[in-house]
């Protein structure tokens, strides 16, 4: 499976909104959105940890890494590339 | 609880008890009196090597997985959630330390606490911001090499014991951002004042913590500003939760040693109290209970090992309902035990005042209903074709 549709597919199980027709591409900031809830922000390190087997060391804790699907597929690219 | 334990955990379980029934049992009643579990006991703990919790060996830590450091709290609690206390919020600093600290940081502290020779405390809560700490109002102010705290902490628990503090704040700066540091006991313009007359964990030295123009070196500022609320906080939290919903289930397990053996024993109407209907409900409930929860808290305790991203939302479902469970039947371990449950000597009613507070820490039963009703309605729901 590609990084961007696993990435897409754990936010989408995450979103706490009921809207059916809640929607966001893979630019948009997610926790701007307003839908996910305050156990977002460490759940989604735990499954990019885990899901990539990569550890994210403190100095690369900024919201621009993790905040969109793009950025976040970028960053793991980036981490994975390094290793 | 125990049947669902591998031997190595039901060894260390029946150690844990045994340390219990011969060094707190006896003197819990004593520490709720005097409103301060006795050094005597943090010692005894410290030669147990009880201290490094969860932690790995190469810091001097035990290395305990989850379900470990669980069954060690339902077995401490029994006799004193008191102590329990210590080790949930003496585990949530290390665990802080071990996750978000730097080198230096883990060097200075995180072995030294391991040992038991330095206690940790955790201060999030405020006079204005619990439930929701976006309310926190205590200011870090940048000046140089240091940053500047100012503002009051409150019901921190083992706050008057502890020597090593994880304090949360606003960073008073342009950014604005929630951060979070280490602050040592002794600091200049750092005020320890004992809280007393709580309901509940009356021995675990709360305290409100003062900062004013508290100097801290920026060295002692926890990972970056601007995660202290998403991941610091949460994540301590997580392991402050294990140790919540275990210390419930100690008390579940407590009232059912007490009141089992009452019933056996205690006579009315010439019949003892396990042949009435409705005492056989009461045990049952409480039963049946200590055994969904045992499923519940250790089900979360493997996930939470296996970093399973869905640990945290187990984690809260363990304590919503080994908490609310804990304080019904400490209500009826109460109402079976009759007036010696009301006795403030008895076990029973430290259950009934202590399991009252479990429904408040670590995040209110209403805090959790807010996630998990939505999180369930999502999961539940069926979507309809359109």
């Amino acid at each position: 499976m590609d990084s961007v549709k696993t990435i897409r597919d754990f936010i989408n199980e995450n979103l706490i909104t009921f809207n059916e027709d809640a929607a966001f591409t893979d630019e948009d900031d997610i926790f701007k959105l307003g839908f996910v809830n305050s156990l977002f922000a460490m759940k989604l390190l735990t499954f990019i940890e885990n899901e990539f087997n990569i550890k994210v060391e403190n100095e690369e804790m900024e919201l621009s890494n993790f905040n969109s699907v793009s950025n976040i597929v970028n960053f793991i690219d980036r981490k994975t590339k390094n290793n | 609880m125990i049947e669902l334990l591998l031997d190595e955990q039901k060894d260390k379980y029946n150690e844990f008890c045994s340390f219990a029934e011969s060094n707190v049992q006896p003197y819990a009643s004593d520490w709720e009196r005097e409103e301060r579990i006795s050094k005597d006991i943090v010692n005894k703990c410290i030669e147990q090597g009880y201290l490094g919790c969860t932690i790995p060996e190469e810091f001097n830590g035990n290395g305990w997985d989850s379900i470990t450091y669980g069954i060690f709290t339902e077995a401490i609690a029994r006799s004193s959630t008191s102590l329990a206390g210590l080790f949930n919020v003496h585990t949530m600093v290390m665990q802080t330390l071990l996750k978000w600290g730097t080198e230096e940081q883990k060097n200075k502290w995180l072995y030294r606490m391991c040992k038991g020779e330095i206690l940790g405390a955790f201060a999030l809560t405020e006079p204005d911001a619990g439930s929701d700490i976006r309310g926190i109002k205590t200011r870090f102010t940048p000046k140089g090499d240091k940053i500047i705290l100012n503002g009051k902490k409150r019901w921190i628990t083992f706050g008057g014991l502890a020597d090593i503090f994880v304090v949360f704040g606003m960073m008073d700066d342009e950014s604005g951002k929630p951060v979070a540091c280490f602050v040592e006991k002794n600091t200049p313009g750092f005020e320890i004042i004992p809280i007393t007359n709580m309901l509940g964990f009356k021995a675990s030295y709360l305290a409100v913590l003062e900062f004013n123009e508290c100097e801290v070196d920026k060295e002692n500022i926890i990972a970056k500003p601007g995660f202290a609320f998403s991941h610091i906080a949460p994540y301590a939290l997580d392991y402050g939760r294990v140790s919540v919903s275990f210390t419930a289930l100690g008390i579940i397990g407590g009232c059912l040693n007490y009141c089992c053996n009452h019933v056996l024993r205690r006579k009315t109407f010439n019949s003892r109290l396990i042949d009435q209907s409705t005492i056989k409900e009461m045990i049952t409930k409480m039963g049946v209970d200590y055994e969904a929860a045992s499923h519940l808290c250790i089900n979360s305790c493997k996930a939470k090992d296996m970093s399973n991203p869905n640990y945290a939302e187990k984690v809260m479902i363990a304590k919503y309902f080994t908490t609310r469970a804990a304080h019904r039947h400490a209500d009826n371990a109460v109402q079976i035990m009759g007036a010696t449950g009301c006795n403030e000597n008895h076990a029973t009613a430290r259950y009934y005042r202590d399991s009252k507070v479990l429904e408040i820490i670590e995040g209110s039963t209403q805090i959790h209903e807010m996630i998990l009703g939505n999180s369930f309605t999502k999961k539940f729901r069926k979507i309809e074709k359109k």
